[in-house]
């Protein structure tokens, strides 16, 4: 059951082996993205098959002269031929040898379909592999399992102008994906995924099911073989309320079922947290000495202190709020001064660790009680996946939040010293944490991630508006770089080269929920499509709107 | 491929390669016109056709031709004359909103003259074969042998033309006038550019020179003009304007002569006439599209180079002759 050539190749332009041009037949059509094969014989007797993707799609008159014969020909005065020709970017030579020929003029080009696709794609040489989306042609795209794990790469980067359901939303699918799909979700029995909810609260619902999901996009779901529902096992963390006397969730559209997350005082003097409260990139290195002097002396100061305490005794002083461990603070200058910190530089710490009293100090607790102190602990490992919102916090205390999960979560899976169970931490506004230019200890910690991620086993889904303000290392080490929607001059920077000149324009039309892919083994970024969240973003999606709504009620009291 | 004695000579150099079109020949000199065949001759003025019926078809007929390579043969030391020629003879078909070549042949002959009885040829070229035909003709003079591929051309234009006119319902124009290669009785239009021989007296052509876009003069006949034809067909033929001449240029420009054999009947070649009167300003061509703009009518041009291009690159085929003459 040979099926009809789509078109043949050209012997107008040359055909070369990595690219070559095809004459659409009459009653055939290619459109962008769609995936073709052309066999062709070398002298030894062997068929070398050559595959590609569309790229270019062009149709003009033939027989024509001048651009104004277009009107000639409509009214029926000239006759002229129409043609319609592709062009290949050529993805795969052979399957098991590669014999780098052209295809020669006149050969029959085929659509590839089923085993022929897979090979086109590469997907016949992915041994683990999961779904990344579908192509418009409502076939899957699969992923490499081996370039996600550690196994061979790691860590996926995702660019996108934000509101384009883009880039969370793809990162939980991913997730999801690789938590659902039979492929992998025995491998991802053990994993962890921390997700920061930095804008918005849409992240909260994960555990919810979204019951205006439309059948559309249920069925995309089902042709990728996942299941329809929300997540599993999902932990939400937010900020306590400051300013509130107990401790209770900050979240506007949700209370049921989040917990809050704080730190202790006695955490933030041993493990030396004071960094993270300076951790915009422009903060001058000479304060981060002055901060590493402080450090220092609060962890001295609480070495021996029982872990199960959370204030914090300085000198022979109970301190039992933030605040007053910046007064007890400001009140050691002769220690600036023993390390020789001029007094300009001492003011300016002084000064930024006042300001971050007001922000950040409702994180910092030393007024728990020990079972709240256990209670309030951001233990992530046992749950599937973490979404820690950080949406209602000050600028300041979001990178502090960021900076001291990521460095405890790194820590943590160095003592283990196992690449396994894996560990996903999806953080978006990347350029606000790994920013090109400057240093500051959250871009020290996500570089660290990014470099030694993949033997540590924790994999950074990382998102941004515009990669060209990202940490260039970051994006190195990411395998695979997803573009989704990019604004006109972000998609002409050397950032998005992967995408090839035609996808760096087609990047700027591209719709909501779809993205250009890009992995190792494919030389050429893929077009795909993943549905709307299966999980409630919203309160109104979410399964049970009238309980929830009372539970909402009831918190607002 | 033993016995081929025939080797390449460029005897046709000048003409190798040129691709004609058809060389309008008007015929003899001595004609005798009848004006008076619609209208008295004092009543002879423009006259204004009214539209024809919707979705009327015009199809236009053309052929081209080109010498591919002039050969000599040699036998015992008499030199016989002979050329590759090849040509193509198409049909284009204007409807409102679309116009649609629905024809072409191209065929190749081998010529020899002084009654040698050439062998057909396949000469191979690139990926595929060019069929020669062997052609013999009594002459051996190389004008004629020349003229030869323009009959062989002329002929296969008249079959289409015969065959259309059966098969279609339309207004059929071919290029050029109207000669015995086109059946007498076929209602067929033969489209006339040029003006070297006049027909009509100093006063009657006045009224040509004086007509407006889409009008024509009365038809006029012409009596056994067809220089092929010993029998002498008589010709219906009217003058029509099909553009406005260009500023500077003579007002004959844009005038063209169209032919009617009067056997169709005076009513029939009226009515072609005034098809034709109205039709054709529509298909004249612009002066920067083709040099023998305005009166080259658009559809015409494009199958000319269609045609052309169907003929083969001749540098491309001249090299096959060449190599398999070589060969022998």
């Amino acid at each position: 059951m040979q099926q009809q050539p789509v078109g043949l190749v050209l012997g107008t332009i040359d055909a070369e082996p990595l690219e070559f041009w095809v004459g659409v037949e009459k009653g055939q059509y290619l459109q962008l993205d769609d995936v073709v094969y052309v066999d062709t014989q070398i002298p030894t007797g062997e068929t070398v098959t050559i595959y590609g993707v569309v790229d270019k799609v062009c149709s003009r008159y033939e027989g024509t002269r001048f651009d104004s014969d277009v009107f000639l020909v409509t009214e029926g005065v000239l006759p002229a031929g129409v043609v319609t020709v592709a062009h290949v970017s050529v993805t795969r030579v052979g399957v098991d040898k590669e014999v780098f020929v052209p295809p020669m003029p006149g050969q029959p080009v085929y659509r590839a379909l089923g085993e022929k696709r897979d090979q086109a794609l590469f997907f016949d040489a992915m041994g683990r592999r999961f779904p990344a989306g579908l192509s418009r042609d409502g076939q899957v795209v699969w992923a490499d399992l081996d370039f996600l794990d550690g196994t061979k790469g790691a860590h996926v980067n995702i660019a996108g102008t934000s509101g384009v359901a883009t880039k969370t939303s793809y990162a939980c699918f991913l997730l999801y994906s690789l938590f659902h799909h039979p492929n992998t979700q025995d491998e991802m029995k053990g994993a962890t995924a921390v997700i920061f909810n930095v804008k918005g609260e849409d992240l909260l619902f994960l555990d919810l099911r979204n019951e205006r999901l439309t059948s559309e996009h249920s069925k995309m779901y089902e042709r990728m073989g996942l299941p329809v529902g929300p997540f599993s096992r999902v932990k939400i963390w937010a900020p306590p309320r400051p300013g509130w006397f107990g401790i209770l969730a900050d979240a506007d559209t949700r209370q049921e079922g989040v917990t809050p997350y704080c730190w202790t005082l006695r955490e933030f003097c041993q493990e030396r947290l004071l960094r993270f409260l300076f951790a915009e990139a422009e903060d001058e290195s000479f304060i981060s000495y002055a901060v590493q002097v402080a450090e220092r002396y609060l962890q001295r100061e609480t070495e021996s202190q029982p872990k199960d305490q959370a204030w914090v005794k300085l000198g022979d002083k109970r301190i039992t709020a933030f605040d007053e461990l910046v007064e007890h603070l400001s009140q050691q200058g002769q220690m600036f001064q023993d390390a020789r910190i001029s007094t300009a530089t001492r003011e300016a710490f002084y000064r930024r660790l006042w300001a971050s009293v007001e922000t950040v100090g409702h994180l910092i607790r030393g007024d728990l009680h020990p079972d709240e102190v256990e209670k309030y602990r951001m233990d992530v490992w046992d749950n599937k996946v973490n979404v820690i919102s950080i949406t209602k916090l000050h600028d300041r205390a979001k990178r502090f939040v960021v900076g001291v999960v990521l460095k405890q979560l790194l820590e943590e899976k160095d003592r283990r010293g196992q690449r396994l169970p894996l560990l996903f931490v999806v953080l978006d506004e990347l350029n606000k944490y790994a920013p090109r230019d400057g240093r500051s200890p959250i871009k020290e910690v996500v570089l660290d991630i990014a470099e030694r991620g993949r033997s540590l086993g924790i994999i950074l889904i990382g998102a941004q508006q515009t990669a060209s303000e990202v940490e260039r290392r970051v994006l190195a080490n990411s395998s695979f770089r997803v573009a989704g929607r990019l604004d006109v001059v972000e998609a002409e920077r050397s950032e998005y080269g992967f995408l090839l000149s035609v996808g760096q324009r087609r990047a700027t039309i591209l719709k909501p929920g779809t993205l250009f892919l890009f992995q190792p083994q494919i030389p050429l970024p893929i077009l795909a499509r993943f549905p709307m969240p299966a999980w409630a973003t919203r309160p109104e999606e979410a399964q049970r709107p009238s309980a929830y709504d009372r539970v909402r009620d009831e918190a607002q009291i | 491929m033993r016995g081929i004695r025939i080797k390449p000579h460029p005897w046709a150099q000048p003409y190798e390669g040129v691709v004609a079109e058809e060389e309008e020949e008007e015929g003899p000199n001595k004609v005798f016109v009848d004006p008076q065949v619609e209208v008295p001759r004092e009543k002879w003025a423009p006259r204004s056709p009214q539209e024809p019926p919707d979705g009327l078809e015009a199809i236009f007929v053309d052929g081209v031709r080109r010498i591919d390579v002039g050969v000599a043969e040699d036998d015992g030391g008499t030199l016989y004359w002979g050329m590759f020629g090849s040509y193509g003879v198409g049909a284009v078909v204007c409807r409102q909103g679309q116009a649609q070549v629905i024809e072409e042949v191209v065929e190749r002959c081998l010529i020899m003259g002084g009654d040698r009885i050439p062998q057909q040829l396949d000469i191979p070229c690139g990926s595929g074969l060019l069929r020669y035909e062997g052609v013999s003709l009594s002459s051996n003079q190389p004008p004629e042998i020349r003229g030869h591929l323009q009959k062989l051309m002329l002929q296969r234009e008249g079959s289409l033309v015969s065959r259309l006119g059966k098969e279609e319902g339309g207004l059929i124009v071919i290029d050029g006038p109207l000669t015995s290669r086109v059946a007498k009785g076929v209602p067929v239009i033969g489209y006339v550019k040029t003006h070297h021989r006049s027909y009509l007296d100093e006063e009657l052509f006045k009224v040509a020179l004086r007509l407006s876009l889409g009008t024509r003069t009365p038809l006029f006949q012409i009596q056994g003009a067809d220089p092929g034809d010993k029998d002498g067909v008589d010709r219906l033929s009217c003058y029509v304007r099909v553009s406005e001449p260009v500023p500077g240029h003579h007002a004959i420009g844009g005038i063209v002569r169209l032919e009617m054999w009067q056997v169709v009947g005076r009513e029939v070649a009226a009515r072609l006439a005034d098809w034709a009167t109205t039709i054709l300003p529509r298909l004249a061509s612009a002066s920067h599209w083709d040099v023998r703009a305005p009166v080259n009518l658009y559809p015409v041009a494009a199958l000319e180079r269609e045609l052309r291009h169907r003929l083969g690159d001749h540098y491309w085929v001249r090299r096959a002759i060449l190599q398999f003459l070589q060969r022998g």
